[in-house]
C-alpha cells in the first residue's frame, strides 16, 4: 500500500486533507481517504492519522507494506505491530504485519505543551456515560478534564445506507453530541472522514478496523489535543470479545503526542444507563438509534432492538417509563416480543443478559421472561444461520446437491 | 482490609515509604509495606495511598476482603482501573470472589500529574527490559518527554520475607553491576527501588500469574512528582497472551490521572527483540535472564530452562558470541532433551523452530520439536484429554473404575 498525494484545502471553517490510497498487493482500486476537521483545534491532518486508519486493512488484506509521504511517529509503528499480533491471534489470520515505511523516517511528534483531552462523543450510552464521570471525577482544570468532544461525521453507516438515511442520522446525531458538549461545558469539534470505506464490510469494521478508525479521528481532530479518550463498547461484566474497539487495540493507534485512552470496561451497559438517568441533560438528549429516516423531531425510532434495550435499561436501571428522546408509550414484553433476530456477528444474549435479573429485582417479572424469550429465539436463529442441527444438515444438503431448490421453494411460499 | 499509618522515614536502603495493612476479612496478620527510595528518587517523592492501594488490592482481591479503606484521598481513575483488574482476574479465574469496595478516609480526588512530562522504564537485565531501554533511546531524542531518564530497578521481590537478609543484599550487590553498566550505555540513571510486597502474599504462583504487574507497579504513585510515565516491557507477545500477572490489560490499569502506565512492544516476539539487540553488544554481555544462580558464579547459571532458551535465542539471532554473562554458552540437543518446558513456555521454545534450523542447527531444532511434542503429549495426560484420559473416564464413569483396579492388581 502507498498513501500519498497529500493536500489540504480549508473552507467554511473546516480544514480537509485529503491523501491517494494505493493497494499493491489487493486487487482494489485507488482510493481518495479525506479527513475533514471543524473546531478549535483543526489544523492539516499529518500522515499518523492516515497510516492509522489504513494499517488494519492494510494488514487484512494482505498488503506488505505501508509506504507512506511524510514522516510516522515510532509509536504508531509499535502500536501497528502489536494491535496486528492481538487481531491476527484472535481472528486467525495469519499473514506478516505490513512494514511501515515512512519517506521522512520515523519521527515522534512532541506533545502539546498545554494537555487537552477530548472525548469522542456520539451521543450514546457510552461516551455520555464517560462525559458524565469524567466531570464527576476531575476538576475541570486537571490536564485529564475533557476540553472537547469530538463528534464524528459520517461514520456510523460508511457503506451501506441510503443518503436521506445518512443525512437524518447525520442531524439527529450531531443535534445530540452538541447539547450533550454544551451541558457538559465542552467545546465542539468535528471530524468527517470516508476512511471506513477502505475496510467496507460491516463484518471487518466491526472485528478489526473500528477501534483503528476511531482512533485515527481522534490525532486527526486536531493537534492540540493530547488525550483522547474512546468509550468501551464492551465489558468485563459481560465479558470483553475479540472486536475491533477492545482496551488492548485503541490505545496502540495513539502517537508520543495525542494518547488514545479505552476507558469504562469496568461499568455494564446497564450501570451506565442508569447513571445517565440522573443526569437530565443527557437524558434529553440521548441518541442510540441508527433508523431513519424517522417522522418529526424523535431522536429514537424507539422500536429498534437497540432501541428496546435502552428504554428496558431506563426501565429496570433508573425507573424511567417514558423517557424524554423515545417515542411516546412505555415498553413492553410485546415490545420486547417483536424484536427481530439480529443478523450476523452481533451476539443477543451478550446485550440482553443482564436485564434479566434486573427486571426480575424491579419486579417486571414479564419482562425478564420476554428477555428469555428473545435470547432463545436468537440462539434458535443463530443455529440456523450457521447450520447447525437437523436443519443446518438439510440446508446444507439443499445448497450442495439441490442447488438451493428447497430455499427458494420454501421462499416462493412465504407469505410477502 | 485497611491501610494506614502511612509514614515516612529511614529505611534500609534509602528512605522508607511505608503502611500497616491490616487484613479484615481473612486470618492472616497485619503487615508492614513498605519502599525504599535511594536519595535521588526520595528527594520529590510522596507517601501517596495510591500507591499502597494498588499494592494491596490483588492480595485483597484473592483472600475475600471486602472492601480496602484507605487513609487519605486515591484517586478515581485508579479506583476504576482496579475495577477493571478484578473484572479481568475473576474473568480468569472464575472462582475469585466480589471485587473489593476502594473506601477512601478522605476523599476521591484526582491525582495531579507534573507539569512537564518525563518518562522512566523498568530494568532487570532481561531481554523484554533491554529491548525497552534500547528501543526508547532509538525512537525518541534527547528532551523528547517519552525519552527515558532513569531506570527503575525493583528489588526485594525475589526474596520474600527475607528482602533485607545478607542474602538479599549480597545479590543486590551481585546484580548492581552489570545493571549500572547497562544503565551507563542506554544514558540512564539506575534508580533501585527496594520493597518488601509479597509480605502481603509470597506464594509463588500467586505472585506470577496475577500479582506481577502490580508488584512492580504499584510504587510508581510514589513517583508522580517526578515522571508522568513509567513504562515496561511485555512478558508475552500479542500473539500468545496468556493470563499472567503482568499484562497488557492490568499494567496500565495500575495507573492515575497522575500516572501513566505503559505496557509495550507487544508486537514482537522475544527472539525478534533479541535480533534487534544485535547490534547492543554491551548489553547482551551483560544479560541477566536467570534467578537461580548461586553466589560467586556467573550471573546466570547457564543450566535451567531459562537460560538454556535464552542461549538458544541468542544463538538464533546470530548473537551468541556476545553471551558472556554465562558460564558456558555451548547447548546441545542433550541439553535440550534433559529440560523441562514449564508455564506453558513451549510457546516460546516454538517460535525458535524456524530460526535456529535457518542458523545451521537443525539438531536442536528438532530436538525443540520432540521436546514441545512431549510437553504436550503430558499435559493433555495429565488434564486427561488425550485417548487415555477418555478410557480412563470411560473407566470412572460406566466401570466403576474397574480397568484401574485391574491395571494396578497386574502391574503395581
Amino acid at each position: 500500500m502507498r498513501i500519498e498525494g497529500f493536500r489540504t484545502a480549508s473552507a467554511a471553517g473546516r480544514v480537509r486533507t485529503e491523501a491517494t490510497i494505493v493497494w499493491e498487493e489487493a486487487d482494489r482500486p485507488a482510493f481518495v481517504v479525506f479527513f475533514d476537521v471543524a473546531g478549535p483545534s483543526g489544523r492539516e491532518v499529518d500522515a499518523n492519522a492516515f497510516v492509522a486508519a489504513a494499517a488494519m486493512p492494510a494488514y487484512r488484506r494482505g498488503e506488505r507494506r505501508i509506504a507512506v509521504e511524510g514522516s510516522v511517529c515510532p509509536r504508531l509503528r509499535d502500536g501497528i505491530a502489536a494491535a496486528a499480533a492481538l487481531l491476527g491471534a484472535w481472528h486467525r489470520h495469519p499473514g506478516p504485519t505490513p512494514a511501515i515505511e515512512p519517506a521522512g523516517g520515523f519521527v515522534p511528534p512532541r506533545p502539546a505543551a498545554r494537555r487537552r483531552a477530548a472525548i469522542l462523543a456520539s451521543g450514546g450510552i457510552d461516551s455520555t456515560f464517560e462525559i458524565l464521570r469524567n466531570r464527576r471525577d476531575l476538576p475541570v482544570d486537571h490536564p485529564l478534564s475533557f476540553r472537547e468532544a469530538v463528534r464524528l461525521g459520517d461514520f456510523i453507516f460508511p457503506v451501506d445506507s441510503s443518503p436521506e438515511r445518512r443525512a437524518h442520522v447525520e442531524a439527529r446525531s450531531s443535534r445530540s453530541v452538541w447539547a450533550i458538549a454544551d451541558a457538559a461545558g465542552l467545546e465542539r469539534s468535528e471530524v468527517s472522514t470516508n476512511a471506513a470505506v477502505l475496510e467496507p464490510e460491516a463484518e471487518g469494521h466491526m472485528r478489526w478496523t473500528h477501534g483503528s478508525l476511531l482512533a485515527a479521528a481522534g490525532i486527526a481532530a486536531g493537534r492540540d489535543l493530547t488525550d483522547v479518550t474512546i468509550s468501551a463498547s464492551h465489558d468485563l461484566v459481560q465479558g470483553l470479545r475479540a472486536w475491533g474497539s477492545h482496551p488492548l487495540i485503541d490505545p496502540n493507534f495513539g502517537t508520543a503526542a495525542v494518547a488514545v485512552h479505552h476507558r469504562g470496561i469496568e461499568s455494564s451497559r446497564l450501570r451506565k444507563t442508569a447513571a445517565i438517568a440522573r443526569w437530565p441533560a443527557a437524558l434529553a438528549s440521548l441518541y442510540v438509534c441508527g433508523q431513519g429516516p424517522l417522522p418529526g423531531e424523535t431522536a429514537n425510532c424507539g422500536a429498534c432492538e437497540k432501541c428496546v434495550r435502552t428504554r428496558v435499561s431506563l426501565l429496570v436501571g433508573a425507573g424511567i417509563e417514558e423517557p424524554p428522546t423515545f417515542p411516546p408509550g412505555r415498553v413492553s414484553a410485546e415490545t420486547i416480543d417483536a424484536i427481530a433476530p439480529l443478523e450476523g456477528f452481533r451476539i443477543m444474549s451478550y446485550y440482553w443478559d443482564e436485564l434479566a435479573p434486573a427486571a426480575r429485582d424491579a419486579g417486571r417479572r414479564d419482562l425478564a421472561a420476554a428477555i428469555g424469550r428473545l435470547i432463545a429465539r436468537q440462539e434458535a436463529h443463530d443455529r440456523w444461520f450457521r447450520a447447525q442441527g437437523w436443519k443446518g444438515a438439510l440446508r446444507r444438503t439443499d445448497e450442495r446437491w439441490l442447488g438451493g431448490a428447497l430455499r427458494r421453494a420454501r421462499r416462493a411460499r412465504r407469505p410477502r | 482490609m485497611r491501610i494506614g499509618g502511612i509514614r515516612t522515614g529511614p529505611g534500609t536502603f534509602g528512605t522508607r515509604f511505608a503502611a500497616t495493612v491490616v487484613w479484615e476479612d481473612s486470618h492472616r496478620p497485619p503487615v508492614e509495606i513498605w519502599w525504599d527510595l535511594d536519595e535521588d528518587l526520595a528527594a520529590d517523592a510522596f507517601p501517596d495511598p495510591n500507591a499502597f492501594v494498588a499494592a494491596a488490592f490483588v492480595p485483597a482481591l484473592r483472600h475475600g476482603e471486602r472492601r480496602i479503606a484507605v487513609e487519605g484521598a486515591v484517586c478515581p481513575l485508579l479506583a476504576a482501573g482496579l475495577e477493571a483488574v478484578g473484572g479481568v482476574i475473576r474473568s480468569w479465574h472464575p472462582a475469585t470472589g466480589p471485587v473489593p469496595r476502594i473506601e477512601p478516609r478522605d476523599a476521591w480526588r484526582a491525582a495531579t500529574p507534573r507539569a512537564e512530562p518525563a518518562s522512566a522504564g523498568y530494568l532487570t537485565g532481561g531481554i523484554d527490559s533491554l529491548h525497552l531501554f534500547y528501543s526508547n533511546r532509538e525512537d525518541f531524542p534527547a528532551g523528547h518527554p517519552a525519552r527515558f531518564s532513569h531506570a527503575l530497578w525493583i528489588r526485594g521481590l525475589d526474596y520474600p520475607g527475607a528482602e533485607e537478609s545478607p542474602w538479599a543484599v549480597s545479590q543486590y550487590a551481585r546484580l548492581e553491576i552489570p545493571l549500572r553498566e547497562i544503565a551507563a550505555d542506554v544514558g540512564v540513571r539506575l534508580a533501585p527501588i527496594t520493597t518488601n510486597l509479597r509480605r502481603l502474599d509470597d506464594d509463588l504462583a500467586f505472585f506470577a500469574h496475577r500479582f506481577l504487574g502490580a508488584a512492580l507497579l504499584s510504587g510508581a504513585h510514589l513517583l508522580a512528582g517526578r515522571f508522568s510515565t513509567v513504562a515496561l516491557g511485555s512478558s508475552w507477545p500479542g500473539e500468545h497472551l496468556v493470563p499472567w500477572g503482568s499484562h497488557p490489560l492490568l499494567d496500565p490499569s495500575y495507573g492515575s490521572a497522575a500516572l501513566a502506565i505503559r505496557h509495550e512492544a507487544l508486537g514482537l516476539r522475544r527472539v525478534e527483540k533479541v535480533a534487534r539487540l544485535r547490534e547492543r553488544t554491551a548489553a547482551l554481555a551483560r544479560l541477566i535472564c536467570c534467578g537461580n544462580a548461586p553466589a560467586g558464579a556467573s550471573i546466570n547459571c547457564g543450566r535451567c530452562t531459562k537460560c538454556v532458551r535464552t542461549l538458544v535465542e541468542m544463538e538464533a539471532s546470530g548473537v551468541l558470541e556476545h553471551a558472556r554473562s554465562f558460564p558456558s554458552v555451548r547447548v546441545t540437543a542433550e541439553t535440550i532433551r534433559g529440560l523441562e518446558f514449564d508455564n506453558g513456555t513451549e510457546y516460546f521454545w516454538g517460535t525458535l523452530v524456524d530460526p535456529i534450523r535457518a542458523r545451521g542447527r537443525g539438531d536442536l531444532a528438532s530436538a525443540i520439536e520432540r521436546k514441545i511434542r512431549a510437553t504436550i503429549h503430558h499435559r493433555q495426560r495429565v488434564e486427561g484429554v488425550d485417548w487415555t484420559g477418555a478410557i480412563r473416564r470411560f473407566d470412572r464413569d460406566v466401570l466403576g473404575g474397574r480397568i484401574k483396579k485391574l491395571y494396578r492388581r497386574l502391574f503395581a
